[in-house]
């Protein structure tokens, strides 16, 4: 059969309006439609059988979906995000570094072209200022315990009193917090007395030590802030990544992943620069790998000085320290003689002391097993500044 | 000042109550979205926590320039697409160790990687069969479908939360709803007595 070139012209164009039929065809179900456009679409498939199949069956099938109800959230839902906020927030008083950095390095490093990094410290002086709830009524109650200032004061050596409370203070408000976070029952207090008197007469030096060294003040976070502010933070991500490969996957694992924080134009007008203005990325880091990442920042962003806010070193000597002891503490167990009345009030106490030594050990095991990193690449100048 | 902004304000200074009373509105619509993108129930809860978390913790960048609404559901489509992704990179590690499947390993990763209907949530058949075919759509179509056919946002809303020109929304969601037809055509005969009606 022969075709002559007007048919095929014929087709051709019917195709092509079939085409751009099609691309209207969900505009006109939606009703934004232009009118010259929507004469247009009527028109044609009045005359076009599968253009007018396509629009029915479409129309039919956005039907369908009126059929879709919502589903209702699941019941314990806002309970169950009340206990995370509130670890949220826990975790935004034992680490209040943020703030500290973008007033203080921030302005400082500015003036460098290439990338400025801001790394947070949490400081201990930072607890008094910090804007806090729960935390300074527990902070009250604590002082007034005169048990646990006495016992701060026992084994503080030569604290005084009144340093003392403030040191268990500290060290008991950021158990609360921490073991909050982490989900570990925090010791109770009462218990803790006892066990902080008992412990510095049943024990010697060494154990001493490690009680003074777990009622260390400060409460050191696992969370770490940098921010580098660059002229192109999308090609800057590559660099970051480099770090990211080079720990392997299975040293650390995105946390929430790469994430777009930038806020949409309010007249919509999105013209892809925006995207990539704010770009931070959460990455679980495992402890032993921390060190080397931070290495590996500062090789990558040569202008950058990123320093180690998250005192890993001293976390994991503190660590070993509980372990010490728990061994010192097993080897006077073993070593006593049962058949002494004493001693076996003696290895009670022993035995007491050593539990809650193991307590506090999966404690910070479990804060500091990853340190939480975030990264945030910015683009200068293209944020208002911080308050 | 309205509501809205006094609650936003409480909840920047770390207030948790008036945060929940701010995102009370929109915790339905955000667990949606994560449902109909995710298509599990659990994980949808697991995702709609971490979107108002990321959203509390994120709450000093919020600068206003958008509405606050957009904010959220524009983290929300983040949230579900990072973690789509995150489950696509899982599967391309076990598919590499399998050698079987490397003719078709691309098919194998976004298959794999693809959630499964919660059935539970979805008695109705036809439900059902809608929500699988979304399902089988691509991570593009799909969220196209969900933000404009399940949700029902605007063309503009849309263009804000996808970050992209409204002219790009409009051919996204024609093809998204031509792909979603194809699939569906394999449920023609069930589907075809919903149409009569």
């Amino acid at each position: 059969m022969s075709i002559t070139s007007n048919s095929v012209e014929r087709r051709v164009g019917v195709m092509r309006k079939c085409n751009e039929v099609m691309e209207l065809i969900s505009l006109y179900i939606d009703g934004v439609l232009d009118a010259k456009s929507e004469a247009k679409l009527l028109e044609h498939v009045k005359t076009c059988k599968s253009c007018k199949q396509e629009l029915d069956e479409t129309k039919a099938m956005v039907g369908l979906y009126k059929n879709i109800e919502e589903v209702e959230l699941p019941a314990d839902f806002k309970e169950q995000l009340h206990q995370k906020l509130l670890e949220e927030r826990n975790k935004e008083i034992s680490s209040p570094q943020r703030f500290v950095l973008r007033h203080s390095k921030l302005i400082k490093l500015c003036s460098s072209a290439a990338a400025i990094a801001i790394v947070a410290f949490a400081a201990r002086g930072f607890f008094g200022g910090f804007k806090s709830f729960d935390k300074s009524e527990l902070a009250n109650e604590l002082a007034d315990n005169r048990m646990m200032a006495r016992s701060a004061n026992d084994f503080a050596g030569q604290t005084e009193a009144k340093n003392g409370t403030d040191m268990l203070d500290s060290y008991n408000n950021t158990t609360t917090d921490a073991a909050s976070e982490t989900g570990v029952n925090s010791i109770e207090k009462s218990s803790d007395d006892e066990f902080l008197v008992n412990g510095k007469e049943a024990l010697g030096g060494s154990f001493q030590h490690s009680l003074a060294m777990m009622a260390m003040p400060e409460a050191p976070p696992n969370r770490a802030d940098i921010i580098i502010t660059v002229s192109e933070p999308e090609a800057e991500m590559e660099k970051l990544n480099l770090c990211i490969i080079e720990l392997g996957a299975s040293a650390v694992t995105k946390g929430m992943g790469a994430e777009n924080l930038a806020e949409p134009d309010k007249d919509g007008q999105n013209d892809g620069e925006n995207d990539f203005n704010n770009i931070r990325n959460e990455y679980k880091v495992l402890n032993t790998n921390y060190s080397k990442f931070i290495n590996c920042l500062n090789n990558n962003f040569p202008t950058l000085s990123v320093t180690k806010d998250v005192e890993i070193d001293s976390i994991n000597a503190r660590i070993a320290e509980i372990e010490k002891t728990i061994i010192e503490i097993d080897k006077q167990l073993a070593s006593l003689d049962f058949t002494i009345t004493e001693n076996s009030e003696k290895s009670n106490e022993l035995i007491k002391t050593k539990e809650q030594m193991t307590a506090e050990q999966e404690r910070l095991n479990k804060i500091y097993e990853y340190i939480i990193v975030s990264v945030e690449l910015k683009k200068i100048n293209a944020t208002e500044p911080d308050k | 000042m309205d509501d809205e902004h006094i609650l936003l304000k409480k909840s920047q200074e770390g207030d948790i109550h008036a945060f929940e009373q701010l995102i009370e509105s929109y915790q339905k619509r955000v667990f949606n979205i994560a449902y109909r993108i995710i298509g599990s129930y659990d994980d949808a809860n697991e995702l709609a926590q971490e979107v108002f978390i990321k959203v509390y913790r994120s709450l000093s960048q919020f600068k206003g320039r958008s509405s606050f609404s957009t904010w959220i559901y524009s983290i929300t489509k983040n949230v579900c697409y990072d973690e789509l992704r995150k489950r696509k990179n899982k599967k391309v590690v076990y598919i590499d160790e399998d050698i079987k499947y490397d003719n078709n390993e691309i098919q194998r990763q976004v298959e794999d990687g693809r959630p499964q209907p919660d059935e539970i949530a979805e008695k109705n058949e036809i439900k059902r069969i809608v929500h699988e075919a979304i399902m089988e759509l691509s991570y593009e179509h799909r969220e196209a479908i969900v933000l404009r056919d399940i949700q029902g946002f605007s063309y503009e809303e849309i263009s804000k939360l996808l970050k992209c020109p409204e002219g790009t929304v409009k051919s996204r969601i024609n093809r998204a709803r031509r792909s979603l037809k194809n699939i569906l055509k394999k449920n023609e005969e069930l589907l075809n007595e919903y149409y009569v009606k």
